[in-house]
């Protein structure tokens, strides 16, 4: 009941127009669930303690030394951020040296992974599939630079396929998913969501 | 503020939407109660996970679900959640280890709820360890990393994706080729369900995977709650038909009402 | 992979299936060359960036713009080229002032590299406080959004550095949404999506995005919808922008790459074809 309540509230204040007072209520709202969501983080904080912890404690065979060095590094920034401040040089220092490397590494592997996926995956073995190489082959030449200094109007077909078809297709996809994230949303309103409620 | 105006300028098609889900909601729900059940056809990936799981115990290795590392109760991972329940059921009938990687910290004790409610429905409670549910935070490289970690320790016959994903997935996919085992995914955005699906065996998109939500729930109520996204569906279609020869001709009255 | 009459394999059989060491080997070699031994591929400009170029160049004396600066750590090194030129092309108008905001809490580092990386604000003769205000990173995600696009005052009381608002001359001009001109977006993933939610569609302010390349098609339907104005995406937006600021400089550099990048993936994708058909038809034989 306090979850259809609050839900309706926003509602109200999202598509009827409200006195200043009623917006009061739901600004404090809003701020609820941003303090909320900053302790979230250190809720996680907490669970990674206690999950790496326990690891370090019982010494885990394989997994020990890895534990340890998660919680070196974790209580590592959050020192450095809390005394010198996340925008000081010591956290700076931290985050680029230790945390960037890593992050944009992984990321960069995607486009590695990527290629080998579409060589693998993009092999003419029926009808639609062939419709997706010949489109992608378009999509790969409009994109590239060079492929609209070769050849000007491949530029406009791919703006025309990302434009046209690709417009059409999302707004299809978008809509009918969205009308599920609808649905899902107004039933663990309701309390319907057993999911959410953990069972 | 003037006092002709009740509702905020440009929401009122919106609020005509939401109401109108929110009646057909009730009326199918109520149709359930009165043991009207709409039929819904079983998805391939659906049926698939029953291969999975089977495969798994066959090779006598554990089963990997995980639900993605959204941090809040986003729709997407309350499916996962679901489907996190369906899996600990079904894979505790066949007496099969079910190993689970958490991302966002607030979902986790509910996780840990529904893998230890799915044991105990399964007939097999003491299939539930805490150990086997790995939390990885919902930063998108430590959980990635920490996923694809667990998959070539554990090297688990079948993996089953389902929820809130994003260019990880082709990690997870190519992963899933490089340890041979069987992958079924099911990810609402477009974008990102390109990832998978050029990686995966069986992948569910966009509202399937809403679908396969309510199928994982097993409630007449909830699996009633489809129909309403069917009806609504076919009203849009109509609208949109309507909408585009009424526009063609130069009559944006459609365009104007939806615009409201 | 099949073997022949004579127990072997033939170069098609080996062409259908190369190990994956192999193909990221060459792509390697196929990336690094152009990037050391610049070949100078032409670089024609897209309508998009004319337009994101058009819009910012369009900006009078004493209008403000919002900086939705939804930095990552992973995707810096594609997007911050593009949000170094076009915080350059706003820092180099005069009289443009620049009110900047994060939704992801790597936002801060990757404002000070921005900054540092153009050479300061002072060295376009601005002053922070009376022409740039950074307030950070401000936890809530949509929440937030439409907080701060309400009244910042209210929901914000000091910026990045500690500063209190009421201290700041800009901000004393500047408290919500209608203050604004337009508005920026470095869009990690979709976080354009929460601004455009909570900033456009309510108050249809016009959002410019910083997005990656992957994100693109996500933003063309928005864009036929009149949601998003324009966007400048990924490194060869960047690029782009660099020559129509007249400022070339690492996007543009890597344009190379890219283009050559783009034809190994066509390459693939046909030698793949070419040998799946004939792996399948000598298999029917």
């Amino acid at each position: 009941m306090l979850m259809l309540g609050l839900g309706i509230l926003m509602f109200i204040e999202f598509y009827v127009d409200v006195p200043d007072s009623f917006l009061d209520v739901t600004k404090s709202l809003q701020n609820f669930v941003m303090i909320i969501s900053a302790f979230a983080m250190a809720l996680g904080g907490i669970t990674l303690l206690g999950h790496h912890g326990k690891s370090v404690m019982d010494k885990k065979p394989g997994q020990w030394f890895y534990s340890l060095w998660l919680l070196v590094v974790m209580f590592g920034f959050i020192l450095v951020g809390v005394s010198a401040g996340t925008s000081g040089t010591q956290y700076t220092w931290l985050f680029n040296q230790f945390f960037r490397p890593i992050d944009m590494t992984i990321y960069s592997l995607i486009g590695w992974l990527v290629v080998y996926a579409i060589y693998f995956t993009f092999r003419a073995r029926n009808p639609e599939t062939t419709f997706l190489i010949i489109i992608a082959l378009f999509t790969l030449a409009g994109n590239a630079p060079i492929g609209s200094a070769i050849w000007p109007p491949i530029a406009g077909i791919k703006s025309w396929l990302g434009t046209v078809p690709n417009t059409a297709a999302l707004r299809g996809f978008t809509m009918a998913s969205m009308l599920g994230s609808i649905v899902i949303s107004l039933r663990t309103l309701a309390g319907m969501e057993r999911a959410a409620l953990g069972g | 503020m003037g006092k002709m105006s009740i509702l905020v300028a440009g929401r009122t098609s919106g609020l005509i939407l939401l109401v109108v889900t929110s009646a057909l909601l009730y009326y199918f729900m109520k149709r359930a109660g009165k043991g009207f059940v709409e039929e819904i056809r079983k998805l391939p990936p659906i049926t698939a996970i029953d291969e999975a799981i089977s495969r798994a115990v066959e090779m006598g290795t554990p089963t990997f679900m995980t639900y993605g590392m959204a941090g809040g109760f986003t729709s997407d991972t309350l499916v996962g959640l679901s489907a996190l329940r369906y899996l600990a059921k079904e894979t505790a009938e066949k007496g099969c280890e079910l190993l689970v990687g958490v991302g966002g910290p607030r979902t986790l004790p509910v996780a840990r709820e529904n893998y230890r409610t799915g044991c105990i429905e399964g007939g097999a409670p003491e299939l539930f360890k805490d150990e086997n549910l790995h939390f990885f935070t919902s930063q998108q490289w430590a959980y990635a990393s920490g996923v694809m970690g667990l998959m070539e320790r554990e090297k688990p016959a079948a993996c089953i994706f389902m929820g809130y994903f994003l260019v990880e997935g082709i990690h997870f996919g190519i992963n899933c080729r490089r340890i041979g085992t069987m992958s079924i995914a099911g990810n609402p955005g477009l974008n990102m369900s390109a990832f998978m699906f050029i990686t995966m065996d069986y992948v569910l998109f966009g509202e399937e995977l809403y679908a396969a939500g309510a199928y994982f729930t097993g409630s007449p109520v909830t699996i009633n709650t489809l129909a309403t996204e069917d009806v609504i569906k076919w009203a849009l279609v109509a609208i949109v038909i309507l909408g585009s020869v009424l526009a063609t001709a130069g009559n944006t009255m459609i365009t104007n009402l939806l615009g409201l | 992979m099949k073997l022949n009459e004579k127990g072997k394999t033939t170069i098609m059989d080996k062409l259908a299936d190369i190990p994956e060491q192999y193909i990221y080997a060459i792509l390697a070699v196929i990336l690094i060359v152009p990037l050391i031994k610049p070949i100078g591929l032409p670089i024609p400009i897209t309508g998009d960036t004319i337009k994101f170029f058009d819009a910012i160049d369009a900006l009078e004396p004493g209008d403000t713009v919002f900086f939705a600066y939804d930095a990552l750590s992973m995707t810096w090194m594609e997007q911050g080229l593009g949000t170094m030129i076009v915080m350059k092309h706003l820092l180099l108008k005069p009289g443009i002032r620049v009110v900047g905001a994060s939704s992801s809490n790597q936002g801060p580092p990757f404002w000070e590299e921005c900054m540092n990386s153009i050479g300061g604000i002072s060295s376009y003769g601005k002053e922070y406080g009376k022409d740039v205000v950074y307030l950070g990173y401000l936890a809530g995600g949509e929440t937030m959004e439409a907080a701060i696009a309400r009244d910042i005052a209210n929901t914000v009381n000091v910026d990045s550095y500690g500063n209190p608002l009421s201290e700041l001359d800009l901000m004393s001009e500047v408290n919500s949404v209608d203050d604004f001109a337009l508005m920026i977006c470095l869009s990690s993933g979709w976080s354009f999506g929460g601004w455009m939610d909570q900033w456009v569609v309510p108050y249809g302010i016009g959002e410019y995005v910083i997005p990656l390349a992957g994100v693109a098609s996500d933003i063309w339907p928005l864009m036929e919808a009149g949601l998003i104005e324009s966007m400048i995406a990924g490194s060869r937006g960047a690029a782009e922008y660099e020559i129509l600021l007249k400022s070339p400089g690492r996007a543009a550099a890597g344009m190379d790459a890219q283009s050559l990048g783009h034809i190994y993936v066509a390459i693939l994708i046909i030698v793949g074809n070419v040998a799946y058909f004939a792996t399948r038809l000598k298999g029917e034989d």
